[in-house]
């Protein structure tokens, strides 16, 4: 892999005219790069001779490369003649210092790199600034571009006829172009046959674990994942402040808070309550077995916030008294200890959008859950639990919910007349690989019934009201797109309701 | 648990450490849990479905009264290509058991413990023989297991019993054979759910393996006296053992089997408990004749899993059952 700070990517696929999933990098050679010169004498001066734009530039010393030359390509960077064109997505570069590294060149316009390992990219033929070969035409399409062309103009051969493929096959070697020419038709249409404001049907079933206090299976698409809680005792030891667990958060100086949920475990209200995803259950191919990765941990912390942030669960529900009435909890009433909530969400099958999956899951398992009822026992001074008496989660009010949105940025064309970014409502993993980032919405909205049917719509949405945006990257979306994101996300998050009034978790 | 390390890949626990659940129980002792009606030779009802999780080669989903469990199969795809990797001539299969942690009555870690290990390496065991690996070479075949609900370690195992003007705590203990019991049930279900996977992954296997498991049960009179697992005649072998053991019986031993019915094979076999030597091998091979036979009639929910399958497909894709190789190639043209 080229992993130089130097190098940058750009986006050249503008630039060539055609769209090929191969990554391209560009090696920056800077104006101010004498000294690199020196550095690179042995190599670098042949090609200053011959004026092809060649130089052993831009990557830092340390790193020593051997670098890449290049070419113009014809049109923009005519005018930067040191830059670098690098084509191929995992090259090695021979380190500079051994001396046997010499460009090889061809002609007087071409110039060969010497690349170490793998030969899956294409080579890129190094072009003179000869004014003849400006063309606004790409040269080469990808497959054929292996053999440089020696001469310059008069007999170019004929160029190959276009390689065509199955759709199936286009699918699978160019995702990007293929969804683009989707979402490019109208009306848009996703690969998958949804609009791009539809979300995938999705079915809930609670409480169907034996062992779990509480417990729900969201199944969307072919994303399905279980959620199951289970509740333990933190008593409270002696010398113990039982208020540092009634505040939400930490305060921020804590050392507990400085070190985040992952750490020692915060003895805050969000400790109380641990949310955790697991992936690693064979889910999907892409995601790796074994410890939980990058995306497990994003997800368990992203999930963890939610729930803290949203303040979905009352701690009135969590606290456990030192009486075993609880018909009248008098303000004298001792608190004894807490209910800790483990929630656990296991992927089952992956296919894109886990974040709303889990959190649907949470919610609903949250609201099916009922956990004993505990109290303090004086004389064996320990939490028992009531065997018969189980009291469910009061959760708050109006029930947040996440709407995610996969954002594709669409390339210029004469309809839309300059590039134009996508929301998908609810994207499956094909969809996923291809964004370029992600809109998630957090939002509550109150419902009213409108009629006395389940099977209908009942509901209508009487406010909406944000409680979270998160879109990390840098498309660009405007305010009125954002907007009706937030109408898809109050249609999906009455659908949802309904699902859990059919539970009948939801009184309404 | 307050006293581990914390695991930074995952939210923690308060680092107070949480206690699960203890129940107080005044009445008079335990409530008796319910009997089954079902008669000793016949298994509980089996749900087997398979091809639900589409991003994997294969998957199915198992669910046995309270045992649920999925399996995916993922590849077999090729090693990966590092200095380290050593040739494989025949596919290399790896098998993972994990509870998820709301299985069983006590809640299980994130890291896999010795006994999903030990259930990882017995469903190995049966599997490894019945896959044509050679078929395979330079790849791999890993098997996951995820079980979301078990019977495992009984409903009221945290439950206290205070007698009557008496402060002592007393956990009720129970029966020796019980986790052997529900492991095997979990492992007899974890093979044939696992076997359905692999046969909808289209790996090549010589004959698909199920499981099968039996207990046999002495009265607890007898097991009283001095000798104990002696007297043949009053056993009781129940196949598909529930947690409960029946009125008045006490476990002797279990036997859970992979076995192959079309070859006639057993590619697994775990027997713990006693069983007698006083008659040669009879009582071993009546145990495990018993675990056979709840093998086959598991493995016809296995076969009908699997034509349910091949049905769904044929349905699915129109016509004629697919032909061999059971892909068209793509034209390419120009």
């Amino acid at each position: 892999m080229v992993s130089s700070s130097r190098i940058q990517c750009k986006g050249a696929a503008d630039a060539l005219g055609y769209c090929h999933p191969v990554r391209r990098w560009w090696v920056g050679d800077d104006d101010d790069d004498d000294d690199d010169d020196g550095d690179g004498d042995g190599d670098g001066d042949d090609e200053g001779k011959e004026g092809v734009a060649v130089n052993a530039s831009g990557v830092d010393k340390s790193h020593a490369c051997e670098l890449v030359a290049i070419s113009p390509y014809p049109t923009a960077e005519a005018t930067w003649p040191s830059s670098a064109f690098l084509l191929g997505s995992d090259l090695k570069l021979k380190p500079k210092s051994k001396p046997d590294v010499e460009p090889c060149k061809q002609t007087t316009h071409f110039q060969m790199l010497h690349f170490e390992g793998s030969l899956d990219w294409v080579f890129l033929p190094v072009l003179s600034t000869s004014a003849s070969l400006v063309s606004t035409k790409p040269l080469f399409s990808p497959m054929s571009s292996l053999t440089p062309q020696v001469d310059s103009g008069e007999s170019l051969p004929p160029p190959p006829p276009p390689l065509t493929f199955s759709t199936s096959l286009f699918r699978q070697i160019s995702p990007a172009l293929y969804l683009q020419r989707h979402l490019l038709h109208s009306p848009p249409t996703r690969p998958n046959g949804r609009s791009p404001s539809q979300c995938r049907d999705f079915t809930l079933t609670t409480n169907s674990l034996s062992h779990a206090h509480g417990s729900a299976v969201v199944r969307a698409g072919d994303t399905a994942v279980v959620c199951g809680i289970r509740g333990e005792v933190l008593t409270i030891a002696p010398g113990d402040d039982p208020s540092r667990f009634e505040s939400y958060h930490s305060s921020p100086t804590s050392a507990t808070h400085a070190c985040g949920s992952r750490g020692a475990g915060g003895a805050s209200w969000g400790g109380l309550i641990v949310t955790n995803v697991e992936l690693s259950t064979g889910c999907s191919k892409k995601y790796p077995l074994g410890p939980p990765g990058g995306l497990a941990q994003t997800l368990s912390d992203q999930l963890h916030e939610l729930v803290n942030v949203t303040k979905l669960v009352s701690l009135d529900s969590l606290r456990i008294y030192d009486r075993e009435d609880y018909s009248d909890v008098t303000p004298n009433a001792k608190i004894k200890g807490y209910w800790s909530l483990y929630i656990d969400v296991l992927c089952i099958s992956l296919d894109g959008n886990i974040l709303d999956a889990a959190w649907y899951a949470i919610v609903a398992a949250l609201k099916s859950s009922r956990l004993p009822l505990a109290s303090w026992n004086q004389t064996e001074e320990r939490v028992f639990c009531d065997s018969s008496l189980y009291h469910p989660l009061s959760l708050r009010r109006s029930l947040p919910f996440t709407t995610t949105f996969a954002l594709i940025s669409l390339p210029h064309s004469d309809d839309n007349g300059g590039g134009t970014t996508v929301l998908l409502n609810d994207p499956d993993s094909y969809e996923e690989d291809e964004a370029c980032e992600f809109l998630t919405i957090l939002s509550t909205t109150d419902f009213e019934i409108v009629e006395g049917e389940l099977s209908r719509s009942p509901l209508a949405g009487l406010r909406t009201r944000v409680e979270k945006i998160e879109k990390r990257g840098g498309c660009k979306i405007g305010l009125r797109q954002i907007e009706s994101c937030t109408h898809q996300a109050t249609s999906k998050a009455a659908r949802y309701i309904q699902s859990l009034m059919k539970e009948q978790l939801t009184p309404i | 648990m307050a006293a581990k390390a914390p695991d930074r890949r995952r939210n923690n626990p308060p680092s107070h450490g949480t206690t699960p659940p203890v129940f107080l129980s005044s009445s008079s002792g335990p409530v008796k849990p319910k009997q089954s009606s079902r008669p000793p030779d016949e298994i509980r009802k089996i749900f087997l479905r398979t091809g639900l999780i589409s991003s994997v080669t294969g998957s199915s989903f198992l669910e046995i009264a309270p045992l649920k469990l999925s399996v995916s199969v993922l590849g077999p795809r090729p090693l990966p290509r590092t200095s380290s990797t050593p040739f494989a001539a025949q596919a290399i299969l790896t098998t993972e058991v994990k509870f998820a942690p709301f299985a069983s009555t006590v809640r299980r870690g994130y890291i896999r413990d010795s006994s999903e290990r030990d259930l990882g390496s017995r469903l190995y065991q049966a599997l490894v023989g019945a896959i044509r690996r050679e078929l395979y070479p330079k790849s791999r075949i890993e098997v996951v297991v995820t079980i979301l609900d078990s019977e495992d370690e009984g409903d009221d195992v945290n439950t206290v019993y205070i007698e009557e003007g008496k402060t002592t705590v007393e956990t009720k203990f129970w029966d020796a054979g019980r986790s052997e019991r529900a492991l095997g049930v979990v492992l007899a279900g974890c093979i044939t759910a696992a076997s359905a996977a692999l046969a909808d992954a289209g790996i090549e296997m010589f004959d698909m393996v199920s499981g099968g498991v039996a207990t046999s049960f002495v009265d607890e009179v007898s097991l009283k006296g001095k000798d104990r697992g002696d007297a043949v005649s009053n056993k009781l072998y129940v196949r598909d053992p529930a947690i409960v053991p029946p009125e008045g019986k006490a476990p002797l031993a279990t036997c859970v089997l992979g076995y192959m019915a079309a070859r006639d094979e057993i590619s697994e076999l775990w027997i713990s408990g006693k069983v007698g030597t006083k008659n040669g091998t009879a009582e071993m091979d009546e145990l495990v004749d018993e675990a056979i036979a709840a093998a086959r009639s598991a493995r016809g929910v296995l076969n009908e899993a699997s034509k349910e399958r091949v049905k769904f497909i044929v349905d699915k894709s129109g016509t004629a059952p697919p032909t061999e190789g059971g892909t068209t190639d793509v034209e390419m043209s120009g």
